[in-house]
């Protein structure tokens, strides 16, 4: 068992360095790089960027260097000084974006993951008990409306009928008073008073998906022994469905956190743009799209790690907890 | 009472004196105000002031000047000099057409002080609204415009020697924002460490500083002559710099003035590498130190990036920390060197924050909320009636302007690398048929919502008509009568004539035009294949000559300044590597296109803004007219710029940016 | 991407079908019905799934004859007719007969807001036809035609109402149907072909390969999808023709798509490979060949088909979600993607709302195969009880 895990430990590495290749190449695939997206966007503005001043630029923001040092740079600086590096387009440290944004992602896709299983898990019961009843469509119908609606679409058209309707100002997080403010009460109410709309969509986002897999689980545990045999027994169906089957049918929602959560924050950039949450999301998207490999490939890296590190989790939990599975036999 | 009139009115005589000396050739010597009453404070001669140290006694003789209540406050407290030390002896005045034309801000006046000015921006960092509001430049004439042109960061200047010799005098006691004031030696800094730096600046001085503005022009020098005058001599006349010290491409002072005193902390010449590692380190750099100089100093376009807070500059505001990254602030400048007529200290508004927001729909959302006070960058035509619905509620008011660049033109590329092709596009025939077959009616109302007009200016009343039969005439009359079964024209080789027309979506109306010119041309049968290509792409193929075709805008009108040389890059990109090249690259133009080259020259030469200049200008739109260089859509489109209803001395008409570059002069009402 | 996630997890699950106990007659059948017959049956008991597979095979042919479907061409303009609304149709005549038909519009500058004000003028009503002539156009690309199922003579009929350049919506979604509706089938067929193939390799031979390859897809379904489709679409070359683009954006799509199935084939086989019969085959001495084709491969195709019904949608959604940042199916070739561009701002949202009329076809769609795949799934592996 300890020798699977550190033979996993190990398989690691070399994944979390291609990673950083790929995440890193990838930013430079396209045509282009950096400075001729900054020179693209004076341009827009008015202001006029020469040949000699494009190439000043280059060097300044050390563009000129070869590909593989501008990667070993970056690498050794995330693994010598713990210094993802310093992005090109915000002209700040790569630390501090990410030490910005990232708690307020966390929050974001923490209670959207919850709020998700709190519609998904009663429906799903309630489709699993009732099925190919009335209730079951149009339960079920309504979370696919999450799923097949495209977020950002959803997001604009709610931001703008809160608008209308309600002259609700849907964006950010806060409140423009409470933007510098220090965290209060005040604050904290102004941002519940925010969240509930990207809750929502970021939810039902993933609503569907849970549903089905609540359901499915819960059928299939509904048709055991056990279940069999209890109600045999005379035990009330209430009693019943809640004693064991549906928590066996939830177990497996727990153990996809570690990777839903990494994948919650890429799914939903675009709802994250349109309500301006500043969250990782749109860092992401504007990094990709100017080219600032720095800033993008930290991104890259650190979700792809997440959710590497959450599969190795997941997987040594399932070990744990049901011998059965035979991981020796996948290392013959 | 009448002293300080008195007063006023000379500075203002010594403006239209010196304004008027720059556009006779050779200048006469602009006459030198020297105002009676010098202000207190003798600008010490030592770069380094001392900001802090404030006279104890602020109760000196009453000031001819006032200023902001805040920085009255300050004073009050001992943090801040006096307004008259803060000044320059010679400040700039600001009066009704000053900074915007009379015609265009009839009703100017002058402003309350007070106020915060809430505007928006969606891309990081970026808040281009006011970047182009902070922008101070050499010199400053009315909007966007050559008229009226006068010294701005400096005091007065002098054209000589056939417009070869140019003496600049910055204002005596002119302070950068911590105090400092500015002398020659932030000159010498930009020109010797700065320029003469081969790793800050491998190619050396930019082209603003050669003859004809362009790559190949001769190098001008620059001579110090005093702490306050130096001089910048090129062999050549080059009168067109003047231009290029106010406002082509949107120049700042930054290009001949950089505040040596703090920059110098982080250049190699005065600093040790081993004092700015550390924080190099954070860079992830080793000893690039010229990477972190470039990080450490800010040009005029980046004054709206929070790495440039409290950097020393002469803007109406300074960025400011705001504690929140999506926030972005700006506070006045205790040390701007602008007043109005009154004699009031500017800028009016005490600072401005700008919220970011992801996406530009969402920022149009919180210009409907009522959250913004001034809009330009971001707005669209496609959305005016949704302002004009909300005008009431939100509070602001929309104002249809000019926009500064042009509506986009079709480029047909005549050096493209296809025998069949350059030879039916050469014809003049052939372009003036295209642009007969374009109908600009429907353009105008279906692309431009009805806020441009028929391109009179460059294309003529003649060829901007919609005229399908008369454009197939001169396709006939051409020979390319023959067409093939899906009723296309072939070549006289017999290929049909499939134009592939690539283009970068640089702005809204691109890929629409770019659809609707590919369809109007299929009516007269010519075959035209539409793709996006990314935007930077579309800059690198444009430039090998690889694009055949493409629709992309230009500032030909308003700006005068390459509708006749870049016209010819439009028309045939080799063309114009050849006059670059001097005749080592590309193909040598035919005498047509040359004859742009020799209507630039010219104009680069005489004092831009005179009448010899306006003179060339229009020769130069006639060579358009006649030459149908590429084949513009529209002209005059407008631009809606939404603003507070509060606000005072916005421009009514004329470039919607101007109301940016004169943003030290708005005011809450 | 949910959808396919979730596959992996709920195809695991086999469930009970109720079977009516009491006729006997229907017992024996069930006995004695063949896998495919079992599949079906318990399919029509789940009534969204069928009515969702009848409406998706409807809108496949809608794409399929979206020519003769629309009464324009998707790049028809009319002069006059920018950013119009739908037209309203008329039933009932003014004399009282029934009859469909319309009014011409007018239209008028409102001169406060600059709003173009369409009225309709009831001074004239044109009536509705069905199979007028109309444009040429080729039809299913065999011979020219001019029939179109039906519409109006002397006045345009916009049934969605006109997009910015004046083009008919109505068209246009049916013309944008055919890509969107097809990325989905071509994409998931690579996706397909790629994870039965891998999956299959992983989960029959293991060891070596099945490590390497299961380390291919931990690796690149923890990069996050969109902004590896953004740079992938972002890096190619935009002067493909758009046939070429299209397919290019498609496999950029399945680059991460058939691992899900790969993943679901791997599982499956690993479980088959142990079941008794495949164990007699390999002793029998049987090919690899032979044992993965009859004996394994027969065993998870219900399976698969379930996966598939859950990755079309995925698909279609994503290709909106990249049109959205400008990086899907450019203009001007049309795909619902495409159309919902012009969608996203706040003049569509506020005074044109029927430029979301595209946004609800994506949206019936995902829900439909997501109905159809349920349906799938619970008919699948009518055996394993």
């Amino acid at each position: 068992m300890l020798l699977y895990i550190i033979r996993r430990l190990l398989m690691l590495i070399p994944i979390l360095i291609l990673m950083s290749m790929v995440a890193f190449f990838l930013i430079e695939l396209p045509p282009g790089d950096y400075v001729s997206f900054r020179i693209q966007q004076l341009k827009m503005s008015g202001v006029e960027v020469s040949e000699d001043e494009a190439q000043r630029l280059m060097i300044q923001f050390g563009l000129d260097k070869p590909l593989p040092l501008r990667y070993w740079q970056w690498v050794s600086g995330i693994v010598l000084r713990g210094n993802w590096g310093w992005s090109l387009q915000w002209n700040k440290s790569v630390n501090e974006i990410l030490s910005e944004r990232i708690p307020m992602t966390m929050v974001i896709s923490f209670s959207a993951l919850i709020f998700s299983w709190m519609i998904a898990v009663p429906i799903g019961i309630y489709s699993a008990t009732h099925k190919y009843s009335i209730g079951d469509y149009l339960f079920t119908f309504l979370g696919f409306i999450g799923v097949a609606t495209p977020g950002f679409l959803l997001a604009l058209i709610m931001a703008w009928l809160l608008f209308t309707q309600l002259g609700f100002s849907a964006l950010g997080l806060f409140s423009k008073e409470y933007l510098d403010a220090p965290w209060s009460w005040a604050k904290f109410v102004d941002l519940l008073k925010h969240l509930w709309l990207p809750l929502i969509l970021v939810g039902l986002s993933n609503t569907a998906g849970t549903i089905r897999v609540v359901r499915n689980n819960l059928l299939d545990e509904l048709n055991k022994q056990y279940v069999i045999t209890a109600r045999a027994k005379g035990l009330s169906e209430w009693k019943l469905l809640f004693k064991y089957p549906v928590r066996m049918a939830i177990n497996p929602l727990l153990s996809t956190v570690s990777w839903v959560l990494p994948g919650l924050v890429s799914s939903t950039v675009l709802i994250d743009i349109v309500l301006s949450l500043q969250t990782v999301g749109p860092v992401l998207l504007r990094a990709t799209l100017a080219q600032d490999m720095y800033l993008a490939g930290s991104i890259v890296l650190i979700l792809s790690a997440l959710t590497v590190i959450g599969a190795l989790i997941g997987d040594i939990l399932l070990v744990l907890v049901d011998p059965r599975i035979r991981f020796g036999r996948l290392a013959k | 009472m009448f002293k300080r009139y008195w007063w006023s009115i000379l500075i203002v005589v010594a403006m239209v004196l010196s304004a008027c000396g720059g556009q006779a050739t050779p200048a006469p010597a602009p006459a030198k105000a020297e105002p009676t009453k010098a202000p207190v404070a003798e600008p010490t001669k030592a770069p380094v002031a001392e900001p802090t140290k404030a006279p104890a006694a602020p109760a000196a003789p009453p000031s001819k000047y006032s200023e902001a209540p805040i920085l009255a406050e300050l004073v009050k407290a001992g943090k801040l000099p006096p307004v008259d030390q803060r000044l320059p002896e010679v400040p700039f005045v600001v009066d009704k057409g000053v900074l915007i034309s009379e015609k265009d801000l009839p009703d100017w006046e002058p402003g309350k002080y007070g106020g915060t000015l809430r505007v928006g921006h969606s891309v990081a960092n970026w808040a281009p609204d006011i970047f182009v509001m902070m922008d101070e430049a050499v010199f400053q004439g009315q909007g966007i415009s050559m008229d009226g042109i006068r010294p701005n960061v400096i005091e007065s200047y002098k054209v000589e020697n056939d417009n070869k010799d140019f003496t600049f005098k910055i204002r005596k006691g002119l302070r950068w924002s911590d105090g400092t004031p500015v002398t020659t030696e932030d000159v010498r800094f930009t020109f010797e460490d700065m320029y003469g730096n081969d790793k800050l600046y491998p190619n050396g001085v930019p082209n603003e500083f050669r003859v004809g503005f362009s790559v190949k022009g001769e190098k001008g020098t620059t001579t110090i002559i005093d702490d306050y005058t130096f001089k910048i001599s090129f062999p050549k006349p080059y009168g067109g710099f003047i231009r290029n010290l106010w406002i082509e491409g949107w120049k700042g002072y930054t290009l001949a003035i950089n505040p040596a005193h703090y920059l110098k902390k982080f250049h190699i010449k005065y600093t040790k590498l081993e004092e700015m590692q550390p924080e190099m380190a954070k860079m992830n750099l080793k000893d690039e130190w010229w990477q972190y100089f470039a990080q450490k100093r800010c040009q005029n376009w980046d004054m709206t990036n929070p790495r440039c807070v409290d950097f020393p500059g002469l803007y109406p505001w300074i960025p400011k920390a705001s504690g929140n990254p999506s926030v972005l602030m700006w506070e006045r400048n205790p040390y701007y060197f602008k007043v109005d007529s009154k004699g009031q200290q500017l800028p009016y508004i005490d600072k401005i924050v700008s919220q970011q927001v992801e996406n530009v729909e969402m920022l149009n959302l919180k210009l409907l909320a009522g959250d913004i006070d001034f809009m330009r960058e971001s707005t669209g035509l496609v959305k005016i009636p949704l302002y004009k619905e909300n005008e009431q509620k939100a509070g602001f008011r929309v104002v249809l302007t000019d926009m500064h660049v042009d509506s986009s033109g079709l480029r047909l590329n005549q050096t493209f690398d296809d025998a069949d092709w350059r030879k039916v596009v050469r014809d003049i025939r052939f372009r003036r048929a295209v642009s007969l077959a374009i109908n600009r009616k429907e353009l105008i109302e279906n692309v431009y919502y009805g806020y441009a007009s028929l391109p009179l200016e460059l294309v003529g009343e003649e060829y901007s008509k919609f005229d399908v039969a008369a454009a197939n005439k001169l396709l006939d009359e051409m020979g390319l009568t023959q067409k093939n079964a899906d009723g296309i024209r072939l070549y006289p080789s017999g290929k049909p004539i499939e134009i592939l027309l690539e283009h970068g979506a640089h702005a809204p109306d691109i890929a629409p035009v770019a659809d609707l010119t590919a369809q109007y041309l299929k009516v007269i049968g010519l075959k035209v294949t539409v793709k996006q290509i990314d935007p930077s792409l579309w800059g690198t193929k444009w430039a090998a000559n690889q694009i055949q075709a493409t629709v992309m805008w230009s500032h030909d009108r308003g700006w005068d300044n390459d509708a006749v040389s870049g016209s010819v890059y439009r028309a045939g990109v080799l063309w114009s590597d050849w006059v670059n090249t001097e005749g080592k690259q590309g193909e040598e133009p035919p005498d047509w296109a040359k004859k742009a080259y020799e209507i630039d020259a010219r104009r680069w030469q005489v004092v831009s803004g005179s009448d010899e200049y306006k003179k060339i200008v229009a020769e130069g739109t006639a060579w358009c007219r006649a030459n149908l260089p590429y084949i513009n859509f529209v002209e005059n489109v407008k631009y809606p710029m939404v603003v507070s209803q509060k606000m005072g001395n916005v421009p009514q008409s004329g470039f919607a940016i101007a109301a940016n570059f004169s943003g030290e002069q708005l005011f809450f009402k | 991407m949910s959808a396919q996630e979730s596959v992996a997890v709920s195809s695991e699950t086999a469930q009970q079908t109720p079977i009516a106990q009491k006729k006997r007659s229907a017992e024996e059948r069930y006995y004695y019905a063949s896998q495919r017959e079992l599949i079906w049956w318990r399919f029509t008991r789940h009534k969204a799934a069928v009515f969702g597979a009848v409406v998706l095979i409807v809108l496949y042919l809608c794409a399929l004859f979206a020519d003769f479907l629309s009464p324009y061409s998707m790049d028809t303009r009319f002069e006059g007719y920018q950013a119009a609304p739908p037209t309203p149709i008329h039933w009932i005549r003014p004399d009282g007969g029934f009859q469909p038909y319309i009014y011409g519009l007018q239209r008028k500058l409102d001169q406060k807001t600059f709003k173009w004000i369409y009225t309709e003028d009831t001074s004239k009503l044109y009536p509705l036809r069905f199979f007028v002539r109309g444009e040429e156009y080729k039809f299913l690309g065999l011979f020219k035609t001019n029939i179109h199922l039906f519409g109006v003579e002397g006045a345009p009929i916009f049934v969605f109402g006109t997009d910015r350049l004046s083009r008919d919506l109505f068209s246009r979604i049916w013309a944008g149907a055919r890509i969107s509706l097809s990325i989905g089938l071509v994409g998931v067929f690579i996706s397909f072909t790629l994870g039965v193939i891998l999956g299959g390799i992983s989960g029959y031979f293991g060891g070596v390969v099945d490590d390497a390859i299961q380390r291919v897809i931990d690796f690149l379904l923890a990069i996050p999808g969109l902004p590896l489709w953004m740079t992938l679409s972002a890096a190619l070359p935009r002067d493909w023709p758009t046939l070429k683009m299209y397919f290019a954006i498609t496999i950029i799509l399945s680059v991460l798509g058939w691992t899900g199935l790969a993943r679901v084939v791997r599982g499956k086989i690993l479980q088959l490979r142990e079941e008794d019969y495949t164990l007699a085959a390999i002793g029998a001495g049987a090919s690899d060949w032979r044992i993965i084709t009859r004996h394994l491969l027969p065993g998870f195709t219900s399976h698969l088909i379930v996966s598939i019904t859950f990755s079309i949608p995925a698909m279609i959604l994503n290709e909106t979600a990249l049109s959205f940042i400008g990086l899907g199916i450019q203009p001007p070739a049309v795909s619902w993607g495409t159309l919902l561009q012009d969608a996203q701002n706040l003049t569509a949202v506020a005074q044109q709302p029927w430029l979301l009329i595209p946004a609800l076809f994506v949206i019936a769609t995902v829900i439909l195969f997501n109905f159809v795949g349920d349906g799938l799934r619970d008919a699948a592996d009518p055996y394993q009880r």
